[in-house]
């Protein structure tokens, strides 16, 4: 039992090596798997635990064994917990589209191609008289790939559950076993993996679990490349809590979001910009405020802003009033110059409800783009402007009709 | 202009609405006091050029008020400095000192979806030479930036116009 929990132990160790979250989970999975099901029973520990997990595996999808069995030695299990062991992987396949199942079998078969060497081996868990930890020279040596082999080997894997393609996977684990035995080359399957696991990323989801090996930390080319793209998720995931409208479905959707974002916000920069014009004589008191930080300077700023209000108000109005009756153009740019502009009575009445604001209000409208509760108006004032407008002859850009009446 | 930063600008927005609204505020005032145009003549084209021409300076002085006041410790905020300064000295060359070392990570596999990289590049300022994930840092702050401008810009106008 330590052993295997041992082995599995490190297996979750080498889960930060996987290229993917989902192979690592999965990974994780699969480590849980056997735990559980050697939670289940006691037995001896056998000379090389692959035996019995072989056991498991091959009672389970058909009767053919696998073929490279028969080197070692039988195993000294006994047969009701392997049958308990065996019911439950089957229901773990079941449920999981056999994807751990096959795990478990890859790995198994590939270490069993690499027990030529047992220097190279790929995984700790099914030698038991192997070092727990994952030997990251031995993936170094793999530079030799059988590329085809080992795609043939995940793909055969990707064909559908396990009681499918019972015989298929042995079948292409055949090749790449004796293959791997034919080279002795260990990690072979490793760095192969980035090629399944590129393709295995463009397939369908329950494909790509199976794919990634440990093996991506021969690269450091693959490392750093790992690294940056984690860091390049993080870097979205905090900007997708700047940015609203952020449900990351994607990484160039939400990059079009980002844009949109930063666009958006210096067109509100220019447009407030736009709307400095009137300014002049109110942003003293402001400024002597400021560097006082607001110590006297409170009174002299509103009574200087009330004073313009009352001011700017009607004199607005009236100017709105008369540029509408030459020219709508002008008006409207009169208004936006000053970071206002025309709105049904309605709409300014359900603003204002809806913020319950009752501050002084920037004559006649909201400003541009004030999403604040300091805008409109009370209901007069919009009276106003729409009466204004209906003077100047109907207001185009007025959804409703425009009414005098106090809504 | 010298604001004592006591805390770290980069974490304390509120500190950069200060810093920002006492600047841009003196921008102002000093491009009024330079102006000394009191009311907009709508009718004349010298008016429209003239107050086109004010937008420009108001929107530069935001922009330039936000970079002095986050500082030189980010890249977007230098490349806004290094623009105006620029600017000033010579009036026809922008900035072109910052966009010749191009340092990219070549990886095509991944974020040159459809050129929003390019894009995004184009809109933060200096977002030319740094490579892809810096460039998301930068951006990340330069969204904070804005957004407290967008504020801070909005309540003075709300203050100065009611």
């Amino acid at each position: 039992m330590q052993p295997v929990s041992r082995e599995f132990g490190a297996m979750n160790n080498i889960n930060p090596l996987l290229n993917h979250h989902q192979i690592s989970s999965s990974l994780q999975e699969i480590g849980q798997l056997p735990q559980m099901l050697m939670g289940s029973s006691h037995f001896d520990p056998p000379t090389s635990h692959d035996d019995f997990l072989e056991q498991i595996l091959s009672s389970v999808p058909s009767a053919s064994s696998f073929p490279w069995a028969d080197d070692h030695a039988p195993p000294q299990m006994e047969e009701q917990p392997a049958a308990v062991l065996a019911s439950k992987l089957r229901q773990h396949q079941i449920s999981n589209g056999a994807l751990k199942a096959l795990m478990l079998q890859q790995q198994l078969l590939l270490s069993r191609g690499l027990a030529a060497s047992p220097d190279d081996c790929l995984l700790p868990m099914p030698h038991g008289d192997q070092n727990d930890v994952v030997d990251g020279t031995s993936f170094k040596s793999a530079n030799l790939v059988n590329d085809a082999t080992v795609k043939a080997l995940f793909n055969g894997n990707f064909t559908g559950s396990l009681s499918q393609t019972s015989n298929q996977p042995h079948e292409h684990f055949h090749h790449p076993q004796t293959q791997n035995l034919g080279t002795g080359v260990g990690g072979s399957a490793a760095p192969a993996a980035n090629q399944p696991a590129a393709s295995g990323s463009s397939g369908g989801a329950p494909r790509q679990k199976v794919r990634a090996r440990r093996g991506q930390a021969t690269d450091p080319h693959s490392i750093a490349e790992r690294l940056r793209r984690e860091r390049i998720a993080e870097r979205m995931k905090s900007l997708q809590e700047l940015v609203p409208n952020a449900n990351k479905t994607d990484k160039a959707s939400m990059l079009d979001e980002i844009i949109d974002y930063v666009k958006f916000l210096q067109l509100q920069v220019k447009v407030l910009s736009m709307s400095r014009l009137g300014g002049a004589a109110a942003v003293a008191p402001l400024v002597a405020d400021m560097s006082s930080e607001g110590r006297s300077g409170n009174g002299t700023q509103t009574a200087s802003t009330s004073n313009i209000k009352d001011g700017g108000m009607t004199v607005t109005e009236h100017q709105v009033a008369k540029l509408m009756e030459e020219d709508m153009g002008s008006a409207m740019q009169y208004l936006q110059g000053k970071g206002l502009c025309l709105m049904p009575i309605s709409l300014a009445t359900a603003i204002s409800t809806a913020t319950s604001h009752s501050r002084k209000p920037p004559a006649a409208a909201n400003p541009l783009l004030n999403g604040e509760a300091g805008g409109p108006t009370s209901p007069s004032m919009s009276v106003l402007t729409v009466q204004s407008a209906t003077i100047g002859g109907g207001e185009p850009s007025l959804k409703d009709a425009p009414s005098v009446s106090q809504p | 202009m010298k604001t004592a930063n006591c805390k770290n600008p980069h974490t304390n927005p509120t500190s950069i609405k200060t810093r920002f609204a006492l600047r841009f505020l003196r921008a102002i005032n000093n491009l009024n006091n330079n102006n000394n145009s009191t009311t907009p003549p709508l009718n004349s084209h010298s008016a429209a050029a003239d107050k086109r021409k004010r937008c420009r300076a108001i929107r530069a002085a935001a922009y330039a008020s936000m970079a002095s006041a986050v500082g030189p410790n980010k890249a977007w905020s230098r490349a806004v400095l290094r623009k105006i300064r620029n600017r000033m000295k010579e009036t026809i060359k922008k900035s072109t000192r910052a966009g010749t070392a191009t340092v990219r990570e070549s990886n095509p596999r991944n974020e040159l979806s459809f050129g929003q990289e390019n894009e995004l590049r184009e809109l933060v300022p200096g977002g030319e030479a740094m490579d892809f994930c810096r460039l998301l840092n930068e951006t990340g702050h330069y969204i904070q930036c804005l957004r407290a401008q967008v504020q801070v810009m909005r309540k003075i106008l709300h203050y100065s116009s009611t």
